[in-house]
């Protein structure tokens, strides 16, 4: 198994980190296009159940190229939450 | 059997199209649905399954139950959209929509938890290329509850639930199982359904070099030139009811499964066996309380591989050899290919529609007959009054399984 970088390396800009998982977010669930981007809401009150969390986060990771323990992921956090956690320096 | 369940609805989908209706005239018309396939493409001869929209499936289908299928299917592989398609089907056929009986006396047992690893392949090469990026939702892909789940969440089922492996026997397993859950009194009604099976490609090399796969040429079930079994594809749902329960909710029922038999030979091989195959028969025959002779159909396993055609025209020769004129055997798999774990769902569904309309279906193909005392149906369908049919199953591991169907008396067409 391929090793991956750690999150916040590179330390990225957290904006595009939010577009990115916006992005992640509507390919797993169309659906939530109606509800808008908003980053103070969590991705289960966006219509998220327990594996679109999963498959969101997954994508995102992949996509920035990160790597996050997913017990830090498990939890309902917010979308900025989740995005605080991507880019944190380790 | 003590209390035969009764057959309120069918579904299915299958090389012909979608529906009974274009099921039954390509069977009677005897359409082959196997066809070549592109240069490269391995086997060279399959039949495949109709298209599959969900979306375009569930046009008509009320609005409601439209939209929970829909739901339920959203993160389900390909085979089990076809499975949440007939299982609807079903659903809306046994008028289970109209007249709803309690949720938690609706069983469902789903065929073929095995010989489906094409899905499953696709994945393991997706992880070895991105180990990361494997979708967490194979997590569910990859269980056998997953078709339990989908399709119990589609259609608010709540009583009990089984997967039925038993590879190319499991779907007459599942019926079984079916009519001994209803027999036990835990449900009222069980659904029965076979998603299509796509085998990965090591799984059909394997059965290649087995000798089981007609892999580089078209192959006619007991022809004397058979070489090894068609793959298929379909999928369809068989609902069966307690009769009291068919009759509470007024739902009308032509056929009956009068009976059913399963017998394992104590060999782990893949050798048919006539004597095995000879005793479901029979067992089968004895829990309906028929004779042989009464018996004027038999849709055979018939699969094209050489050696369980000729096993199992030597068991029907073994049980019918004494009745004049002996019943009429056919093999589906000649128009539509061996469809592995849903076969036995597909064939059941075949042989009620043949005895609902009056004829048997042609062996396509079918030239130069392996066994003088088995009396196949030739080139062209046959008009038929056919009031107590048998459709065997058997599989590798010396599974054999056979269910018997009657018309229910007074029952409407």
């Amino acid at each position: 198994m391929s090793e991956l970088p750690v999150a916040g390396c590179t330390a990225p800009d957290p904006e595009p980190v939010l577009t990115t998982l916006w992005r992640c977010l509507l390919a797993v669930t169309p659906d939530v296009l109606a509800s808008g981007l908003d980053g103070d809401r969590t991705l289960g009150e966006l219509g998220c159940d327990s594996v679109d969390r999963a498959e969101v986060l997954v994508m995102v990771m992949s996509e920035l190229g990160v790597a996050v323990p997913v017990t830090e992921l498990g939890r309902d956090l917010t979308l900025r939450g989740i995005v605080d956690l991507l880019v944190r320096p380790r | 059997m003590s209390t035969p369940p009764v057959v309120v609805g069918m579904s299915l989908i299958s090389p012909f199209g979608h529906g009974l209706g274009p099921f039954a005239a390509g069977l009677r018309a005897g359409r082959s649905a196997i066809s070549v396939q592109p240069e490269g493409q391995f086997p060279r001869y399959r039949a495949r399954l109709a298209e599959c929209d969900l979306g375009t499936v569930l046009t008509g289908a009320p609005e409601e139950l439209a939209k929970r299928s829909l739901q339920a299917a959203r993160r389900a592989q390909p085979s089990v959209h076809s499975g949440i398609a007939v299982a609807v089907g079903g659903w809306l056929s046994a008028r289970l929509w109209q007249r709803p009986t309690a949720a938690d006396r609706i069983g469902l047992v789903v065929a073929g938890g095995d010989l489906d690893g094409g899905h499953a392949q696709s994945v393991h090469l997706e992880h070895a290329a991105t180990p990361a990026a494997v979708p967490p939702r194979f997590a569910l892909h990859m269980l056998t509850t997953h078709p339990i789940g989908v399709i119990s969440q589609a259609l608010g089922i709540h009583g009990c639930g089984l997967t039925i492996g038993l590879a190319t026997a499991g779907g007459n397993a599942a019926v079984i199982a079916a009519a001994l859950l209803l027999a036990a009194g835990d449900i009222d009604v069980c659904l029965v359904v076979a998603g299509p099976c796509e085998p990965s490609p090591v799984e059909l090399a394997a059965l290649a070099n087995l000798g089981a796969l007609a892999w580089d040429r078209p192959s006619t079930p007991f022809d004397q030139r058979h070489s090894g079994f068609v793959l298929g594809a379909a999928a369809a749902c068989l609902v069966l009811e307690t009769i009291g329960s068919a009759r509470r909710r007024g739902v009308p029922a032509t056929v009956r499964l009068a009976g059913y038999g399963q017998r394992l030979d104590g060999n782990s091989l893949a050798d048919p066996n006539a004597g095995g195959e000879s005793a479901a028969m029979t067992a089968a025959l004895r829990s309906a309380g028929r004779k042989p002779e009464q018996v004027q159909y038999i849709n055979a396993h018939g699969t094209g591989a050489p050696a369980g055609d000729l096993a199992e025209a030597a068991a029907i020769t073994q049980v019918f050899g004494r009745c004049k004129p002996g019943p009429w055997v056919n093999s589906t798999k000649s128009l539509i290919g061996h469809c592995l774990g849903a076969a036995g769902v597909v064939e059941a569904v075949a042989t009620v529609v043949q005895m609902t309309h009056g004829y048997l279906h042609p062996n396509a193909g079918l030239r130069a007959p392996i066994s003088p005392r088995c009396r196949f149906v030739g080139a062209a369908a046959r008009p038929a009054r056919v009031t107590t049919a048998l459709s065997n199953g058997f599989a590798f591991g010396g599974v054999n399984t056979s269910l018997v169907f009657t018309t229910e008396p007074g029952g409407r067409r």
